[in-house]
């Protein structure tokens, strides 16, 4: 398992995988970026099975990287998480092709949510 | 002056932008507009710097405006919140369109939405931090380039987190800016309770 976090805190990305359910953590290839930029690179060199994505990052917003990965990958799931929780960027991203939100200030619930939701628990 | 470590800066930094992602989602509700957010930059700097900022702001914009609320509780201090004036006009301006002038001078405006940014962010953080604090009544005070004693109570406090922002509402860019001014004993019971914070993160 593959797995791609790209938030430019690095605070936020060890809250996200010390939440992740350790059957889904254990011996996963976890792969971290700080910007949209490093997100398509690591998705292109890596491939991975499942990707994290913030919003709200410098040098290139996670909404970018979301679509510019989507135009050449349909399939991957991808989860935004983010602290902008304004309902139209809620309906944007989802338009832009992400399989999910989740609320950083939910992030547990949410995040447990969704993994199940896509299969991954 | 006490400083944060770098793990404390990185989970405070977090815990702002959690809040200012409430903040800003709960302003752009009251303006019917999508804003862009961009990461907040963190800094704890102190009064003397905090001054000088306003005194910069001040000169570079002509004046600012400066809404200020004070809380209470496990920990004290003010929340300010600086926007300059080209800011100020374009948010008001955008604002009375949506709603009409008549009732909406521009300090009632501004006023209503500096409660809105600090009450949301201070709500936010001092529940992440596990803090139990009031907001006092919001203030607000127009800056003609030198801030003047009475516009912020600064001189009581010696620790300043300043968190620096752009958002972007219909094209027009606020720039503004929020400090947290607080005391050294209560800026000590912020750092352990991010290190509490740290300490209860899953491994």
């Amino acid at each position: 398992m593959k797995m791609l976090v790209v938030d430019d805190s690095r605070m936020a990305r060890r809250i996200l995988i010390g939440m992740l359910p350790e059957p889904l953590r254990e011996g996963a290839d976890i792969h971290q970026g700080v910007n949209g930029e490093e997100a398509i690179s690591l998705w292109r060199e890596h491939r991975p099975d499942l990707i994290f994505l913030d919003l709200t990052m410098p040098v290139m917003s996670g909404f970018d990287a979301l679509v510019a990965i989507r135009e050449q990958d349909q399939n991957t799931p991808i989860l935004v998480v983010s602290a902008d929780i304004q309902a139209r960027a809620v309906e944007k991203v989802m338009a832009g092709g992400a399989n999910g939100f989740i609320d950083k200030s939910k992030l547990e619930a949410q995040l447990h949510d969704n993994l199940q939701r896509l299969g991954f628990v | 002056m006490q400083q944060l470590n770098e793990d404390q800066t990185d989970c405070l930094s977090e815990l702002i932008n959690v809040a200012y992602g409430k903040a800003t989602a709960r302003l752009a509700d009251i303006m019917g507009a999508f804003a862009t957010m961009r990461p907040p930059r963190i800094a704890v700097i102190d009064r003397e710097r905090f001054r000088q900022i306003l005194q910069q702001a001040c000169l570079a914009a002509g004046s600012c405006y400066l809404a200020r609320q004070i809380f209470r509780g496990d920990v004290s201090g003010e929340v300010v919140f600086l926007l300059d004036e080209i800011s100020a006009t374009n948010i008001t301006h955008y604002l009375q369109a949506q709603l009409g002038p008549d009732d909406t001078d521009q300090d009632d405006v501004l006023l209503e939405l500096g409660n809105i940014v600090t009450a949301a962010m201070m709500r936010e953080l001092s529940l992440r931090m596990g803090a139990r604090i009031t907001l006092g009544e919001p203030e607000l005070h127009r800056l003609i380039t030198e801030p003047a004693d009475q516009t912020t109570a600064s001189g009581a406090f010696d620790h300043v987190i300043k968190v620096e922002t752009v958002i972007e509402f219909a094209e027009q860019q606020v720039q503004g800016r929020i400090f947290i001014l607080t005391h050294g004993h209560c800026f000590e019971w912020i750092r352990q309770a991010l290190d509490r914070v740290l300490n209860d993160l899953p491994n």
